[in-house]
């Protein structure tokens, strides 16, 4: 049986593969499928086991004991006639097994190597992603450098002084802790900036006891000279400040020397040092630029000012008459034009002379011009106005005509007030003894009327010299109205033809000032009120005075009824030289003298026409003290 | 009172005269200096009335003269246009009685000039 058995082809096969084939009848527990007949031996990879007769009740308790079907039991029965065909199908299996396993630990295995790969390539990718981050920090790093940098250079443009690149300077190293303070120190001072506070030394300041380095000549220092030996220079500026100074960074040509006093390791000290060496171009060129500008500032301003302090017009203005430049005494309104500016006008002078010299004038301001061609590198061409103000000529001269004028009257005055009084005194005496020598009385009353006569001449006369004693200009206190009355005398060949009307109301109102003065300003406006009715066919010539208490003021009215002023000319009614009346009959300078008396007094005069007809001086005047 | 009055202004002159006389004074006149130093000699006034300003030799000049000539007066009245102003020190001209032009009443100045010579008569007796 077993012979046959073990002809089988496959059972062969299956002793050949490791495998091993028991024969027995029945099933105790030594021959459990679990243990071999030798224990010594390995665990077979299959067994069969062959039972001599078939024992359902066995058999149950043995494939009990097979913990598992699969692992290459097979039970079979001595009687089975299929037995080798059930050999062969059970070797086909064992070997499909075979396989199977054989390929389960070939994918096993290749699985392994997979993941190892795969681990591989994730520490790669790790690696990688490492090194991609840490360039993505370095380049950011870098980007912010160099924005600081940029944000450095646009600090440093819009710098306007040294002390303050100085602190744009301080500013930059802010990340760095270590740097404590920052020098600056170019040809004329040395800057020290610690903590918020900035130092300043000049060089000619330094007290020569300052222990000087080799190399460092505090004279030189003083001429502008700056030594370019770096070491010295850290020696020097560690002397001057008695600490540590490093590094040093000597830039634009050894005008400007930047230090740093600072406490840092050696790596960040080589990157201040860096940062120093990035920052130095930037800060010379704007150093320098400072510089620049405060000289050009400087010496513009000095030109600026001359010009200004010039009492006379001054402008650039190109061809089309559009402002350039000006001084201040210029600037009289706004816009763009020469024309505009100076003169209010909304066109181009007729009488202007660009170009060339004259009178240039508007209605009110009269200026003799003088402009000359100015060719700029540009090709432009402009012109500098120079403008003379003709009004300011005119005051001068009428000042000076009227200084004239009442020192020749109060000459005259006084002459003949002495021709005059001699016989006045004479007549005087005369009448008054024949009044009490005779006894007739219509001879008695005509030697009255003549003494009466002559005292009145004799008061006019003290009146006239008095008057006309302009050099007399001495502040008195006086009242107003009487002032008025007392100089009505001297006017009565202007009352001839005038009716006189007079309310004075300013009773004990007084005044500080010269007196003569205001009687010659007094003087003027009744002559002219009378002179403005002396035309033919005119109503009858009428003159009212008129003086009254407001507030502190004093207003006093000279009012005619003659044909009013044109608005034309009451803006230059003050004007010297200006006037309407015939040639010979007036110079044109009593109402500029009315007003620069009145002036003087902090008092202002102007004129209106009245609503009645005819027109009116109105003088406002200060009073002094109380009222009495 | 024996009166010379010198002045060129015969007005004025005249007025003094008159109203010296009234006052019942002896009074002579001249229009100028040198008439009336012809006068004070021949005469011998007591009281001199001078203008100071005249044509030809002034007042002032009229006594200095006199005074050369050994004149003499008992006091001396100088009248004139001008106010204060003239500086007669330096000239050793003397006391004298300074009356200005324009006269407010010829009275009042004649009895100046009376009260002023009974003062000077009466401290010199």
């Amino acid at each position: 049986m077993f012979a046959a058995l073990k002809k089988t082809t496959c059972l062969h096969s299956l002793v050949d593969d490791g495998g091993e084939l028991v024969l027995t009848d029945h099933l105790d527990e030594s021959e459990s499928p679990g243990k071999t007949t030798t224990q010594a031996r390995p665990q077979p990879l299959h067994r069969i086991l062959i039972f001599s007769h078939w024992d359902s009740v066995q058999m149950g308790k043995l494939y009990r004991q097979v913990p598992e079907a699969s692992s290459g039991f097979l039970l079979l029965s001595q009687v089975d006639e299929q037995l080798p065909a059930l050999i062969d199908q059970w070797n086909q299996k064992l070997l499909e097994d075979e396989v199977r396993k054989k390929t389960l630990r070939n994918t096993s295995q290749n699985l392994k190597e997979l993941e190892l790969l795969n681990s591989d390539l994730e520490s790669m990718v790790k690696e990688r992603t490492k090194h991609l981050r840490q360039s993505k920090e370095e380049e950011d790093l870098r980007s912010q450098k160099f924005r600081d940098l940029i944000q450095f250079i646009l600090e440093l443009s819009r710098a306007v002084s040294e002390d303050e690149i100085v602190r744009i300077f301080r500013r930059s190293f802010k990340s760095f802790l270590g740097v404590h303070s920052i020098f600056l120190s170019t040809d004329q001072k040395i800057t020290l900036f610690e903590g918020s506070e900035l130092r300043t030394r000049s060089w000619s300041k330094l007290q020569s006891s300052t222990s000087l380095t080799e190399g460092v000549s505090l004279d030189s220092l003083r001429q502008g000279i700056l030594p370019d030996v770096r070491q010295d220079w850290t020696r020097f500026l560690a002397e001057i400040f008695q600490r540590p100074v490093l590094p040093v960074l000597v830039a634009g040509n050894g005008v400007f020397i930047f230090g740093l006093e600072m406490d840092l390791e050696k790596v960040q000290i080589e990157e201040v040092r860096n940062s120093l060496e990035q920052k130095s171009n930037p800060l010379v060129a704007a150093l320098s630029r400072v510089r620049d500008e405060i000289s050009i500032e400087s010496s513009a301003q000095l030109w600026e000012k001359t010009f200004d302090s010039l009492s006379d017009p001054i402008a650039i203005v190109s061809s089309d008459y559009s402002l350039i430049r000006a001084n201040e005494n210029f600037r009289r309104h706004g816009g763009k034009k020469c024309y505009e500016i100076l003169f209010n006008r909304n066109s181009p002078c007729e009488s202007c002379h660009l170009g060339g010299a004259g009178e240039v004038h508007s209605e009110l301001l009269s200026f003799q011009m003088g402009s000359y061609p100015l060719h700029l590198q540009s090709g432009q061409r402009h012109f500098v106005n120079v403008y003379r103000d003709q009004k300011l000529d005119q005051e001068l001269e009428a000042n000076w005509v009227l200084t004239q004028k009442m020192s020749a009257l109060g000459r005259l005055a006084g002459n003949l007030s002495h021709e005059l009084n001699n016989p006045l005194s004479g007549l005087r005496a005369l009448a008054q003894y024949w009044i009490r020598q005779t006894d007739r009385d219509s001879l008695k009353s005509d030697f009255k009327e003549i003494e009466s006569a002559t005292e009145r001449s004799q008061n006019l006369i003290r009146k006239l010299v008095r008057f006309s004693q302009s050099s007399a200009t001495e502040d008195v206190v006086f009242l107003w109205d009487q002032m008025v009355q007392d100089t009505l005398p001297l006017l009565k060949s202007s009352f001839r033809r005038s009716r006189l009307e007079i309310n004075l109301r300013a009773q004990g109102a007084r005044v500080k000032a010269d007196e003569v003065l205001f009687q010659q300003v007094i003087y003027n406006l009744i002559k002219n009120a009378a002179q403005a009715q002396e035309i033919p066919g005119a109503r009858e010539a009428w003159i009212g005075l008129e003086s009254r208490v407001r507030g502190q003021r004093i207003e006093f009215h000279v009012m005619d009824r003659g044909p009013g002023i044109s608005p034309e000319i009451q803006r230059m009614l003050f004007r010297p030289f200006v006037t309407t009346k015939e040639p010979g009959l007036g110079t044109g300078l009593g109402l500029f003298f009315v007003q620069q008396v009145v002036r003087r007094y902090g008092g202002s005069v102007r004129f209106q026409n009245r609503l009645e007809g005819g027109g009116e001086f109105i003088l406002d005047i200060p009073l002094v003290g109380d009222l009495s | 009172m024996k009166v010379l009055v010198v002045d060129d202004e015969s007005l004025v002159r005249r007025a003094l005269v008159r109203a010296l006389e009234y006052r019942g004074h002896l009074v002579y006149q001249a229009s100028d200096a040198q008439s009336g130093l012809e006068i004070w000699k021949a005469e011998s006034p007591q009281v001199l009335v001078v203008d100071v300003l005249m044509p030809g030799k002034t007042g002032p000049e009229m006594i200095l003269q006199g005074k050369r000539e050994n004149l003499s007066y008992q006091m001396l009245v100088f009248i004139s246009a001008f106010t204060g102003t003239e500086d007669f020190s330096e000239q050793h001209l003397g006391r004298f009685l300074f009356l200005t032009k324009p006269f407010e009443d010829i009275f009042s100045v004649v009895a100046r000039i009376e009260s002023e010579f009974l003062r000077q008569s009466g401290s010199s007796a």
